[in-house]
């Protein structure tokens, strides 16, 4: 009973060591991997299977180089975190007031991440539940010019939607990149809108004309679900991107090319977000 | 002969490939969407292999590091030696770049794994015997040019302690001319000369410096591997100062031949060195080969040794305890004896949901496959892992890949002269015309015109059952500005031609969609099934869907399965209607069963006895439901 109670050195020390070690090596344990992403910004990249997400994504990667070759990719299926540093050449908005001559400026590069996400639609809870996360200062929804934009409507509805549903939160910008258009048969960017719009103005319709879903339980509940799943403005009428503003979603349109290069737009959106 | 072979990661990025023919990469994305992501598998391969446009692909997945290895081949050829060409590649590449692709926020790694790749191919197809002839030839031809450009293959090799390596390029070491007698890199992989050419760092490196430290660091490990090779630099010389003599010499040998004979002399006196200090023979040009196969065999052998070690310390009593403590605080690798319980928990579960046992197993078996190898999340239980993960199984098996979005079709359709033709078939008793009628009001309530055709000859009281249901829709519909109307000619009759002159008659009086109910009929009897080949040539129909019970248990998935083969090729279902979902309660796992054996989506549920009980599917209710 006497050895249990009377204090010995070497226990000591070890109930020492092991009281004062447990706390920080449990803190390395959890706090890892998420203290040093925490400060980035990040970006999503979602869009349609094929439309150029992983190269584009990839590109935004390697950065500074010109001419750089982009690997080739495959159809994802999990997402892809990448960071990436915006040039010194590209002015970001948060230093439009510093001097161009400002030599800490020519050093400093912007880091963020750009995440990438599956655009095959059996896997895109993966790019809603990103979407979901904090720190998402923006999204670029990559588009095939020459695609069907019937198709492309309906993912653009939802993700839209999504961002209404969070409205409130910090302000959100989102880049339609109208990807691949050196095709012949690719779409002017200012048409893609049009056609979009138009496309969205049909789904929210038909969505709001539909059956209701297995989920919805009482009758209750089915008003205010009408009401939330519906996009833009209230009332009949266009739909106009430009709707999307009142719930903090700041949208444009740009055209560009990842298989030529062709970026430069895109890059600009992404130095007045950072 | 195999025409390319790429090593993908999850994420979509393109690591490695090595192409000997050019392939449509339609191809290898057909592979992973159809096979990873959709999981249909293609009959009789029992995700062995995938068959695309005349190409056979195989595949191996490497889990923990989120890589698929790819081996495309032409369908014609009969390649045994693929399997083990895969495992022993896979083997290599993680021995080989693990530590790179275990960084997190990479893309692209820097690798080199050509020389690697090809020594294996060549000795596997030594070992199968025949078609390796194309590439002897290839390295005989390839020797003399090796010679041309040998200079700095001793420097730098030594340099590296082993040829074909990702070389570092030194800025001060003097380089001799490349250009001089190699032809383009690209233009013959096979030629030991161009390792050395590809051993520089590529262009595609973006992260120069960081990756090739990175690759030093991959190097040093792995020389501890190639013991063999280091034998032939000691043997010769002192290793780190002679490579620079060894260039010294090739740049004397340069300034004193003309540009021409330099590179013949350069070759003698090359190989009179290379064999004195290499010490072995230079039958053809496979010295260098030989080394390359020892080094590759040392890795696999480590590979093999490291597999086992692990084996063994798991099975460790304190490893046990050890065990125990990882299950609690997450991070812990998964094999497939971790697995084994909770998955048998799992597919109990499943089953006790009505999913049919083929289903469930499935289910079962992809996610346990997905998973081993992989680590668990912080706090995460390996219980909680399963679940999770089958749990994403299911939701992905629900989801749908096309819109499913009816009215917008009808509307897209409308301006057309043909009228939206929708067919319902099922096994007798289903609900047929229940959910026939019930599709019918919904349409008639965003003011379609709507024709119904009783195409049901055979069950007496089938067309006076429809006559009812039409009447009653008239009478619900006449305020809401829809319009309905019967299309009935009797018993006995043909029952395609009967659809024909329905959507004939439809067209001509102007009619929205035209709705078609059908005899019910046996999926296992081939007599009643054959006769829907010619419904679906006549009617040609836009939408084919089938009404399944959720009360049928085993069975959905050969009726799901005998329906979708029915209609001849070219043709199969496009939906589904489960009906009789409120008499199941929670046990919802036919739609899991159907939509998994067919990959056709569900595109309504029948959840009561009145016109308006019909829903379209939530995804997530219905995974919550079952895994509640």
């Amino acid at each position: 009973m006497d050895s249990i109670f009377s204090p010995s050195t070497p226990i000591l020390i070890v109930a020492t060591l092991l009281i004062a070690l447990v706390p920080i090596l449990l803190h390395f344990l959890i706090f890892k991997s998420s203290a040093a992403a925490a400060s980035i910004p990040k970006f999503l990249i979602l869009g349609p299977s094929g439309s150029g997400k992983t190269s584009l994504c990839l590109w935004f990667e390697k950065g500074p180089e010109e001419g750089a070759v982009v690997a080739a990719t495959q159809t994802s299926q999990t997402t892809l975190s990448l960071e990436c540093g915006l040039p010194a050449s590209i002015c970001a908005s948060c230093s439009q007031y510093r001097s161009e001559n400002d030599p800490s400026l020519q050093k400093e590069v912007k880091r963020f991440f750009m995440v990438d996400t599956p655009g095959h639609a059996k896997l895109r809870h993966i790019a809603m539940a990103e979407l979901d996360k904090p720190k998402v200062r923006g999204l670029i929804f990559v588009v095939d010019s020459a695609d069907d934009m019937t198709k492309v409507a309906e993912y653009l509805h939802d993700v839209l939607l999504a961002l209404q549903k969070r409205a409130g939160k910090e302000k959100i910008s989102l880049l339609i990149a109208c990807n691949k258009n050196d095709l012949f048969t690719a779409l002017p960017a200012t048409r893609i809108k049009a056609m979009l719009e138009k496309e969205i103005t049909r789904i929210r319709e038909s969505r709001a004309k539909g059956l209701r879903d297995s989920g919805v339980a009482g009758v209750d509940a089915v008003d205010a679900d009408d009401e939330n799943e519906w996009l833009g403005e209230g009332g009949k009428g266009e739909f106009k991107m430009e709707m999307m503003e009142e719930v903090g979603v700041d949208v444009t349109f740009k055209g560009g090319s990842v298989g030529k290069g062709d970026c430069a737009h895109w890059r600009q959106w992404l130095g007045r977000c950072l | 002969m195999l025409d390319s072979f790429e090593v993908v990661s999850t994420s979509g990025v393109v690591l490695w490939s090595k192409k000997y023919a050019p392939v449509n990469p339609a191809v290898i994305n057909a592979l992973i969407s159809d096979i990873f992501i959709e999981d249909r598998v293609q009959s009789g391969s029992d995700r062995k292999w995938y068959k695309k446009d005349s190409y056979t692909l195989k595949w191996r997945t490497a889990n923990d590091f989120g890589l698929i290895f790819v081996a495309v081949y032409s369908s014609l050829l009969h390649l045994t030696w693929i399997d083990e060409l895969l495992d022993t590649v896979k083997k290599l590449f993680i021995a080989l770049y693990g530590d790179q692709l275990k960084k997190p926020h990479i893309s692209t790694i820097e690798c080199h794994f050509d020389e690697y790749f090809e020594s294996r191919v060549r000795e596997l197809e030594k070992k199968a015997g025949g078609p390796a002839k194309a590439l002897v030839h290839n390295i005989a031809h390839g020797k003399d040019e090796c010679w041309g450009e040998a200079p700095p293959i001793p420097g730098m090799m030594r340099h590296q302690s082993k040829p074909g390596t990702p070389a570092l390029h030194k800025p001060g070491s003097p380089v001799p001319p490349f250009g001089l007698a190699t032809p383009p890199a690209h233009s013959r992989p096979n030629t030991p000369g161009v390792l050395t050419a590809k051993g520089r760092p590529t262009p595609k490196g973006r992260r120069g410096g960081k990756g090739a430290n990175g690759d030093e660091g991959a190097q040093t490990g792995k020389k501890k591997g190639g013991k063999k090779m280091r034998k032939w630099t000691a043997d010769g010389l002192a290793d780190e100062d002679d490579d620079d003599s060894v260039l010294d010499y090739s740049a004397a040998g340069r300034t004193s031949g003309s540009s021409d004979d330099e590179s013949n002399g350069n070759a003698g006196k090359l190989e009179y060195i290379m064999q004195e200090e290499w010490g072995k023979k230079t039958s053809g040009g496979e010295f260098v080969l030989k080394d390359l196969d020892e080094e590759v065999n040392a890795l696999l052998q480590e590979a093999d040794a490291d597999d086992k070690a692990k084996n063994s310390t798991d099975s460790g009593i304190g490893a046990g305890a050890f065990a125990y403590f990882r299950n609690i605080v997450g991070g812990k690798v998964l094999t497939k004896v971790d697995l084994e319980k909770p998955m048998a928990a799992m597919l109990d579960h499943l089953l006790r949901k009505n999913v049919a046992r083929e289903a469930a197993i499935q289910v079962c078996e992809t996610v346990e496959k997905s998973l081993v190898g992989q680590k668990t999340g912080n706090f995460q239980s390996i219980e909680n892992t399963v679940k999770a993960a089958i749990e994403a199984s299911l939701l992905k098996i629900l989801t749908p890949t096309t819109s499913l979005d009816l009215l917008r079709e009808i509307q897209n359709k409308k301006s057309q002269s043909r009228p939206y033709v929708i067919s319902i078939v099922g096994v007798n008793g289903v609900g047929k015309s229940t959910n026939l009628s019930k599709i019918c009001f919904f349409l008639l309530q965003n003011k379609f015109k709507v024709l119904i055709a009783a195409c049901d000859t055979f069950r007496s009281g089938a067309v006076e059952q429809l006559r009812v249901h039409a009447r009653n829709l008239k009478e619900l519909s006449e305020r809401e500005g829809g319009v309905v109307e019967l299309y009935e000619k009797g018993y006995g009759k043909d029952a395609a031609n009967i659809a024909r002159d329905a959507v004939n008659h439809a067209e001509g009086e102007g009619f929205d969609v035209v709705l078609i109910d059908t005899a019910g009929r046996r999926h296992n009897d081939q007599r009643l099934m054959s006769s829907l080949e010619k419904f679906a040539k006549f009617a040609m129909p836009d939408k084919i869907l089938m009404v399944g019970e959720a009360l049928v248990g085993t069975d959905s998935v050969l009726q799901a399965r005998n329906f979708n083969s029915a209609f001849g090729a070219g043709r199969s279902l496009d939906g589904f209607i489960i009906s009789k979902c409120d008499t199941v309660g929670d046990m919802i796992g036919t739609l899991i069963s159907m939509v998994f054996a067919t990959g056709i989506p569900v595109l309504f549920l029948g959840t009561g006895q009145n016109y308006q009980d019909l829903r379209t599917l939530n995804t997530t209710w219905a995974v919550k439901l079952l895994m509640s």
